[in-house]
């Protein structure tokens, strides 16, 4: 006997109920209200939905007729499912559910499955996808520095003499790689910063041009940001990014419930993949410094003045000057770019390399 | 696992007004439901997600209680699955058709935003019809022209007055939510008045210039730490004095609501989530928000003002998955 309450579905009134096996082949089972001892239903089994169990959340026999019986005994009822031989709402999940050893296998393989996909998959995908794409059209992002300078950027405030030095210096590189299009753009208002959008505008502001004690590590600045260009970082960080949002849907199942919440492991498979991207970027500007017989030292210089600037000033997120607060260990973690530190031992170990 | 054996029928007691809502399930039945999900999911190549979401919202709906009854989440699977598929096969073809010619992108932003109304209507449509409590649904039904208003409308004057109708603006997005929504044939009824969501906004900005005033007198180092945790504590509580109001002024025929979270017991739910959800790489997520919807239905009590038995089903009605998945993958979703 299983014991719970009845709704009809038509009002939420509710009755105390119990269901009893009345034949075993057929099953046929009858549903009693407890209080006045008629009957509620009379029906064969198979014509029940009946729900699988579930941890412990209350099973629902639902009949043809649309009324409920629910009850909270699993353990009886799971009993007498199993005498009846009805397959009927006993499901493989909750064994597996309640095996220790399967959840901690069921651990390992997502964590392995989350780390090649988020780690391997994902990039490799997004790649395959960007270099497919056709050459987006130079004309589509005349409009972008517009709506950049009245939004985030204001006018530099450099001298023009300034300006035309920096761009003269800048020009022989630019033309090297011209097939990217880049524009250079000197602004303020981003702090010491450097920035490239797609279409190939290269942003400069006034304080990172300041900052720089010598030309060379301008230019290896500028090496980085065409870095960014050529391997079309924008584009596959924006792919990356919704893969992990679709991945995260059909994984966790729905995303909407704790919003804030979901976002951690988006945001730090995006950071993962800034840092990445830092990397590849930095390893193009060395390259270049290289075969263009500039000093590869200039490049970790400039890394270390900028990270220097930002333990001073604290503001604003950015190119150069990311994110990082103090978490520790974590900081790595949780940062848009490499730490300097590492950025300068890139250095060393590229030029053993040569 | 032990049964429990008490019975579930609590008796009719006409005399007690307030009943507390309770959630009884835990963080770790249901991590291992959540991990089995997973993997099933990630070996039969995201097939079968949709099952998984309906076995996951499950765990959550029933072990939902008010007044000894649990809720029911009441989805078929395939309904959700082939939603869900259609839903990304868009997103696919909008994605690769955008990086073609980026005209179809603009063309397409614009049809989302004529479309965006109606799919909210739809999610919301499909989230009621599958919510059940003692055997009957729960519905949602709003016109396009509602929806559109509290969607894009309001908030837009909002702006437009320099913040001055943005309370009227938070005010219809909740009436158009909550005044559309029944339980069968019963519509809920939405109390709050402009003043309510005027203070609330007006408490928020006080604080947030507090706190600017404070961190200019301080300075950089400290301030940008202290500009971080004042602009996480304005949210929370913006969160929570929003939430509170909305069962304060929360109506179902005779029946009230009441909500008493506080800005502290939120915040300190939230960050303990995010700092676990972050050392346990993700691993966190389930028992999270099991720990948050724990501590939101602790906060709230339904005060029954007589039976909750006299409730009529509502007819039959079919609703389609497609805004609700579609909502998630175009990250519109409410």
């Amino acid at each position: 006997m299983i014991t719970g309450y009845y709704a009809d579905g038509k009002t939420s009134a509710r009755v105390a109920a119990r269901l009893e096996v009345v034949t075993q082949a057929p099953a046929i089972v009858v549903l009693w209200d407890t209080d006045n001892n008629t009957e509620l239903q009379r029906s064969d089994l198979a014509d029940i939905k009946i729900s699988s169990r579930l941890g412990d959340t209350p099973r629902e026999f639902m009949f043809a007729d649309g009324g409920l019986f629910v009850s909270p005994q699993n353990q009886q009822i799971d009993t007498v499912l199993k005498t009846l031989n009805s397959d009927n709402g006993l499901s493989l999940n909750h064994r597996l559910e309640s095996n220790i050893g399967l959840v901690l296998g069921s651990v390992v393989l997502a964590l392995l499955f989350a780390w090649l996909t988020v780690t391997q998959g994902i990039p490799r995908a997004a790649d395959m996808m960007a270099d497919n794409m056709p050459e987006v059209m130079v004309d589509q992002f005349d409009q972008q520095m517009t709506v950049l300078d009245s939004t985030l950027f204001d006018p530099s405030n450099l001298p023009d003499t300034e300006q035309e030095r920096v761009r003269q210096l800048f020009q022989p590189y630019l033309d090297q790689h011209s097939q990217l299009n880049p524009k250079l753009h000197i602004r303020s208002g981003i702090g010491v910063n450097a920035l490239a959008f797609p279409g190939g505008d290269i942003v400069f502001s006034d304080e990172l041009i300041q900052r720089a004690v010598n030309d060379e590590q301008l230019v290896s600045v500028l090496f980085h940001e065409l870095g960014h260009l050529q391997h079309r970082h924008f584009l596959r960080r924006t792919l990356q990014d919704s893969m992990v949002v679709i991945l995260l849907l059909f994984v966790v199942g729905d995303i909407e419930s704790l919003d804030m919440v979901m976002g951690i492991p988006a945001l730090l498979a995006d950071l993962s993949y800034s840092r990445d991207f830092e990397r590849e970027a930095d390893l193009f500007a060395m390259q270049q410094m290289h075969s263009n017989d500039l000093d590869l030292d200039a490049f970790s210089t400039m890394m270390l003045l900028l990270s220097a600037t930002e333990e001073g000033q604290d503001e604003e997120q950015g190119e150069y000057k990311s994110s990082e607060y103090n978490f520790g260990a974590l900081k790595g973690f949780l940062s848009t770019h490499p730490k300097s530190e590492e950025r300068a031992a890139m250095v060393e170990e590229f030029k053993a390399g040569l | 696992m032990a049964d429990q054996d008490q019975s579930v029928v609590s008796g009719q007691q006409a005399d007690v007004s307030k009943l507390s809502v309770e959630f009884k399930g835990n963080g770790f039945e249901y991590f291992q439901i959540w991990i089995v999900n997973i993997v099933l999911t990630i070996v039969t190549l995201g097939i079968y997600s949709a099952w998984a979401t309906v076995r996951n919202k499950r765990y959550l709906y029933s072990n939902t209680y008010v007044d000894g009854t649990s809720f029911s989440f009441l989805a078929e699977p395939l309904t959700i699955l082939k939603a869900r598929l259609m839903a990304v096969g868009i997103f696919i073809l909008i994605s690769v058709a955008g990086g073609i010619s980026p005209a179809f992108s603009v063309m397409f932003g614009l049809a989302l935003i004529v479309g965006i109304p109606f799919f909210i209507n739809q999610s919301l449509a499909f989230k009621m019809r599958n919510t059940g409590y003692k055997n009957i649904q729960f519905r949602f039904s709003a016109s396009y022209g509602e929806a559109f208003k509290a969607i894009y409308l309001w908030p837009l004057l909002g702006m437009l007055s320099l913040g001055i109708l943005y309370p009227l603006a938070i005010l219809r997005g909740v009436q158009y939510r909550a005044n559309n929504t029944a339980y069968g044939t019963t519509n809920f009824q939405f109390n709050g008045t402009f003043k309510d969501y005027a203070i609330v906004l007006l408490i928020a900005a006080g604080l947030g210039i507090a706190a600017a005033i404070i961190v200019a007198a301080i300075g950089q180092p400290l301030g940008a730490i202290i500009s971080l945790l004042a602009y996480l504590a304005v949210i929370a509580y913006v969160i929570v004095a929003t939430s509170n109001l909305f069962y304060m002024r929360l109506q179902l025929k005779e029946h009230g609501f009441d909500s008493n979270m506080t800005v502290l017991g939120y915040s300190k739910t939230m960050l303990i989530n995010i700092v676990l959800i972050v050392l346990t790489l993700g691993l966190y997520l389930p028992a999270a928000q099991i720990r948050m919807i724990k501590y939101v239905t602790s906060c709230i009590t339904v005060h029954a003002n007589g039976s909750l038995d006299d409730f009529a089903a509502a007819e039959q009605e079919n609703v389609t998955a497609f805004g609700e998945e579609f909502g998630q993958v175009m990250d519109f979703g409410i």
